[in-house]
C-alpha cells in the first residue's frame, strides 16, 4: 500500500508540470497497470498500441476555443499542446524486445528529440520516460 | 536542434539587378527549368579516389591503396567529360565568376588551404586540387552568391582556430572567398551530397534526391552562408550551425549508421569519407572546450560539419516518419502525390533543423488534429503555410518563449524566401543541376 502511494506521488510530481487532462491520466495509470503485471512483449506492445491510439481519438475530440481570438497562453491551448508534443513521444516507442538495451535507446530517442536550448528535459518527455520504463522491462 | 540564426544582414549582391521577390513554393520548378536537366549526371561522385570501378575493400590501412592511385589525368578526365557534357550554361557561368583579392584581415585561412592542397589527407588533397564541376549538384554560381550574401564583408560572426587551439579564438572577419576557399566549400558539398543523398532518402527518386540536396543547400545557406567557421553569439559553430546537443545527437543516435552507409556504398571515395571524417567515438566532440572540431579546416572541415548536418535532418526525418507519416492514424489525414508529399516531408526536415524534432511534430499534429480532423490535406503549400502560424500556437516546450515562437515560425519561410532569391538572381534557374 504505502509503496502504491509512493508511486502515485511520483507520478504525480512528473506529471505536474505537463496536460491536466484527467481521461488521459486515467489511461496511463490502467496501461502501466497492465504492463506490470504481464512480462509478455505481445501482450505490451498491444498495450502501447492501444494507449498510442487512444491519445489520438483524445486529441482529435478534445474541443478548442477560437484560435485566433484566444491568447497562446490560454490554459486550453496550453493544455493540447503539451498533450499533443507528449503524444509525439510515445510514437517514439518502439518495442521489439524487453530489456535494458530497448528501454535505452528508446530513451535516448525521446531525449534527442526533445532537445531544448541545452536544457531540461520537458515535462512530457519526463512522462513519456516514465512510461517508458514500465513497458521495456 | 536548435540553432539561433545569426544576426539578419542586408544582402548584397554583387553586379547584379534588382532584386524580384517572388513567393514560389518551395520545390516548385522555375518556368524556365521545367524538369531537371540530365539525368542523374550531377549527383554521380564528383571524383574518384581509385581508377578500379569496383569498390575498394575497407581494410584498416584503406588510404594505404589511395595512395597507389597515379593516374590523376584519368581521374581528372572523368571529372570534366561530366561537366561539359551536360550543362553548357553552367559552364560559362562557372567561368564568370570572379574571386575576392585577399587582404590581411580576411586571409586567415590561406596558409592553411595552401598547407593542406599540399600536404593534406588524400581526399582533403583532391578537394582542394580538383577543379569545380560546372554541373555540380549545386550550380558553382549559386554557391558564390551565398557565400558572398549571407554577411557582409566586415561582418564578425566568425571565429579562427590557431594551429593546436581546441576552443575556438577571438572573433574574426569574414573569410575572404579565394578561389581556394571556393573550392574547398563548393567540392566538399559537391562530394558529402553525392555520398549522402542515399542515406538521407534511400528509396527516394533521382528527383526526390535532388530536391533534398536543394533543401540542404537552402538551410545551410540561411545558417552559415558557407562558410567553415561562422559562429554565433551562442557557440553554434560551422557550416550547419551546430549546437553541443545537436552534435551529441549525431553521435548516440546516427553516427553507426552514417559510417556504416558511407562504408558499403559502391563508391570508394565515399567510403574514404567515412574512414577519413568520422574515425572515433566522437568525430566532433559534442563539449564547447572542444568547439574548434566545428570550424577549424584542420579539423576536417567543411567535409565533417557537412557530414553531420546530412546526418542530423536525416534522424530528424526518421523521426517525424515514425511520429507522423508512417503512423496509420496521421497518414490517412493526407491526400496529397507522393511529390506533394515529399514536399510536406522536406519541409518539416528542415523545420525541425532549428525547432528540434518535437518542436516540428507539435504544432503540425495541432495542426492536423484541430483543422484537418474531418477533412484531409490535399494542398500541400497551404498545409505548410498553416504550419507556420501553428508553430506560433502550438511550440513544443523548448520553443514557448515569444521570442522563440517568432524565429521557428519565421524559420522555414526564411529559407524559402532567400533561396528564391538566390535563383532569380543567379539568372541559372535552379540552384541543383
Amino acid at each position: 500500500m504505502c509503496k502504491l502511494i509512493l508511486v502515485f506521488t511520483l507520478f504525480i510530481s512528473i506529471n505536474s508540470q505537463a496536460f491536466n487532462d484527467k481521461m488521459t491520466f486515467d489511461q496511463i495509470m490502467i496501461l502501466k497497470n497492465r504492463a506490470a503485471a504481464t512480462n509478455d512483449l505481445h501482450t505490451r506492445k498491444n498495450l502501447l498500441e492501444r494507449f498510442k491510439n487512444l491519445i489520438f481519438d483524445r486529441l482529435n475530440t478534445i474541443e478548442l476555443p477560437d484560435l485566433e481570438s484566444t491568447p497562446d497562453d490560454d490554459p486550453r491551448i496550453e493544455n493540447y499542446r503539451s498533450l499533443t508534443e507528449f503524444d509525439g513521444y510515445i510514437n517514439l516507442i518502439t518495442l521489439k524486445q524487453l530489456g535494458p538495451e530497448t528501454c535505452e535507446k528508446n530513451a535516448v530517442r525521446i531525449q534527442a528529440s526533445s532537445r531544448g536550448n541545452e536544457g531540461e528535459l520537458p515535462a512530457e518527455a519526463k512522462l513519456a520516460l516514465n512510461i517508458l520504463a514500465e513497458l521495456c522491462q | 536542434m536548435k540553432t539561433k540564426p545569426l544576426i539578419s544582414t542586408t544582402y548584397r549582391f554583387l553586379g547584379l539587378s534588382a532584386l524580384t521577390f517572388c513567393l514560389v513554393g518551395f520545390d516548385q520548378p522555375r518556368p524556365e527549368q521545367a524538369e531537371f536537366s540530365s539525368t542523374s549526371g550531377s549527383l554521380v561522385v564528383p571524383f574518384s579516389l581509385s581508377n578500379d570501378s569496383k569498390r575498394t575493400p575497407i581494410i584498416e590501412h584503406a588510404l594505404d591503396q589511395v595512395d597507389k592511385i597515379n593516374n590523376i589525368s584519368t581521374l581528372l578526365g572523368e571529372l570534366n567529360n561530366n561537366g561539359t557534357a551536360v550543362c553548357e550554361g553552367c559552364q560559362k557561368a562557372l567561368a564568370n565568376i570572379r574571386y575576392m583579392q585577399c587582404n590581411q584581415k580576411n586571409s586567415y585561412l590561406e596558409k592553411e588551404l595552401e598547407e593542406i592542397s599540399q600536404q593534406g589527407s588524400p581526399l582533403m588533397k583532391r578537394i582542394l586540387n580538383t577543379p569545380i564541376r560546372a554541373n555540380s549538384i549545386i550550380k558553382p554560381v549559386c554557391m558564390r552568391m551565398s557565400m558572398e550574401s549571407r554577411f557582409g564583408i566586415s561582418s564578425k560572426s566568425f571565429r579562427s582556430c590557431e594551429p593546436g587551439m581546441n576552443r575556438t579564438g577571438v572573433r574574426t572577419f569574414r573569410p575572404c572567398i579565394s578561389e581556394n576557399y571556393f573550392k574547398i566549400t563548393q567540392n566538399s558539398f559537391d562530394l558529402v551530397s553525392s555520398c549522402m543523398k542515399d542515406f538521407m532518402n534511400p528509396t527516394g527518386s533521382v528527383n526526390s534526391q535532388k530536391l533534398d540536396v536543394r533543401a540542404v543547400y537552402a538551410l545551410i545557406n540561411v545558417e552559415s552562408g558557407f562558410h567553415v567557421n561562422a559562429t554565433s553569439e551562442t557557440g553554434a559553430g560551422g557550416i550547419g550551425q551546430f549546437t553541443s546537443a545537436a552534435i551529441a545527437d549525431v553521435n548516440r543516435n546516427e553516427l553507426s549508421n552514417l559510417r556504416s552507409n558511407l562504408e558499403t556504398n559502391s563508391s570508394a571515395t565515399c567510403n574514404h569519407l567515412s574512414t577519413e571524417f568520422l574515425a572515433g567515438k566522437a568525430p566532433m566532440h559534442s563539449a564547447k572546450a572542444s568547439s574548434c572540431e566545428r570550424i577549424s579546416l584542420s579539423k576536417g572541415n567543411p567535409v565533417k560539419n557537412m557530414l553531420y548536418t546530412f546526418a542530423y535532418l536525416t534522424n530528424s526525418r526518421q523521426n517525424l516518419e515514425k511520429v507522423i507519416f508512417r503512423n496509420l492514424n496521421y497518414v490517412k489525414k493526407f491526400n496529397l502525390s507522393p511529390e506533394e508529399l515529399d514536399k510536406v516531408k522536406r519541409a518539416l526536415m528542415i523545420w525541425s533543423h532549428n525547432t528540434g524534432t518535437a518542436g516540428t511534430w507539435t504544432p503540425v499534429k495541432a495542426l492536423l488534429n484541430t483543422v484537418y480532423r474531418k477533412t484531409k490535406v490535399t494542398d500541400a503549400n497551404k498545409f505548410i503555410n498553416e504550419i507556420q502560424k501553428y508553430m506560433q500556437k502550438f511550440p513544443a516546450s523548448a520553443n514557448t518563449s515569444r521570442a522563440r515562437r517568432r524565429e521557428t515560425s519565421n524559420y522555414f519561410p526564411a529559407i524559402t524566401n532567400t533561396l528564391n532569391q538566390i535563383e532569380t538572381n543567379a539568372g541559372a534557374g535552379s540552384c541543383v543541376n
